[in-house]
């Protein structure tokens, strides 16, 4: 399948070059604040995290997902990024697709998905795997989401520019897939029979000099810099609390419920 | 070590949703209804149909 080649070989790009790695302990740092936010007060029984990408390329929220569940799950459709995944024991390992989940029905009380089902061709593949989520999210079960925002120009621009280009200057790490804004992945969680309970944004602060910086920075990592670098690219987030966060936040982030 | 037993419990068929069960001495896993079994390397399931044999 043309997706497991693709991510086949970001693993083993990632692997030997280990590259964005402060970066990558910025974007944990800002999810798992979204999750200290979202997740039910009670801990879950089944988690299902829908790819595994954070784990292999840093520490991820695995960690985190296994203090508040009893089993987490991590799905890839990379089998060479789930073998890259040392860091969490506790993490059972599955590599399959997100569009054709292979659980049985209402398997998990929680699924959290981290700009997963951004990656497809097609609208219609983050369609299926919402369909998939659903069934397999057992009735009262959440799903978080986060996904690439169409409605902020800059992504939206990113995602129309020929890749080729951008993969080669290092401004996208891999491929890019089809995505939508905050209206359109309303009506597709409906759709999928999932009711939305928050939708707002994530990761404001402006990503390419972000990034950059991070790149600069690595040689000089060390608690005390990731402190002062993570608090300065933190401030942004007070964005996602304005009228405009759609069109400043990077990614649309939404809890869903499936009700019955 | 081998597939989880929590893990086990909630694995199914990705194409037909069918409950799976080990086979090969733990190096496979059986769909019961199109019998499609999906490969198992170093304890982790690979539930890719491209990557399953179909024995009758």
């Amino acid at each position: 399948m043309k997706e497991t080649r693709q991510w086949n070989e970001v693993a083993r790009y990632w692997r030997d070059a280990r590259p964005q790695r402060l970066w990558r302990a910025y974007s944990d740092l800002v999810h798992t604040r979204l999750l200290e936010r979202w997740l039910p007060a009670q801990p879950a029984s089944r988690v299902l995290k829908t790819d595994v990408f954070d784990e292999f390329a840093a520490t991820g929220l695995a960690p985190f997902l296994a203090s508040r569940a009893r089993t987490v799950v991590g799905l890839d459709v990379s089998e060479e990024m789930l073998r890259g995944v040392t860091g969490t024991s506790s993490l059972r390992r599955v590599a399959a697709d997100a569009r054709g989940l292979p659980f049985r029905d209402a398997s998990f009380d929680l699924v959290v998905s981290n700009s997963t089902l951004d990656h497809f061709d097609s609208l219609a593949g983050l369609e299926q795997a919402l369909t998939e989520i659903a069934r397999v999210l057992r009735p009262g079960g959440e799903l978080l989401l986060t996904l690439d925002n169409l409605a902020n120009p800059v992504v939206a621009l990113r995602n129309v520019l020929p890749a080729r280009p951008l993969l080669a200057t290092g401004v996208i790490p891999y491929r890019m897939g089809a995505s939508c804004g905050p209206g359109r992945l309303r009506r597709l969680v409906d759709a999928a029979g999932l009711t939305t309970v928050e939708l707002g944004t994530l990761l404001h602060c402006p990503r390419l000099p972000a990034v950059a910086a991070a790149r600069l920075l690595a040689p000089h990592d060390g608690p005390r810099l990731r402190r002062w670098f993570f608090r300065g690219l933190e401030a942004w987030e007070a964005l996602g609390h304005w009228p405009t966060r759609f069109l400043t936040g990077y990614f649309l982030a939404l809890r869903a419920r499936r009700e019955r | 070590m081998a597939i989880h037993p929590e893990l086990l419990e909630i694995l199914a068929c990705p194409v037909c949703k069918t409950p799976v069960t080990l086979v090969k001495d733990g190096a496979g896993l059986r769909c019961a209804q199109c019998h499609r079994v999906y490969p198992v390397r170093d304890d982790i399931p690979i539930m890719l149909p491209e990557e399953a044999s179909v024995e009758a």
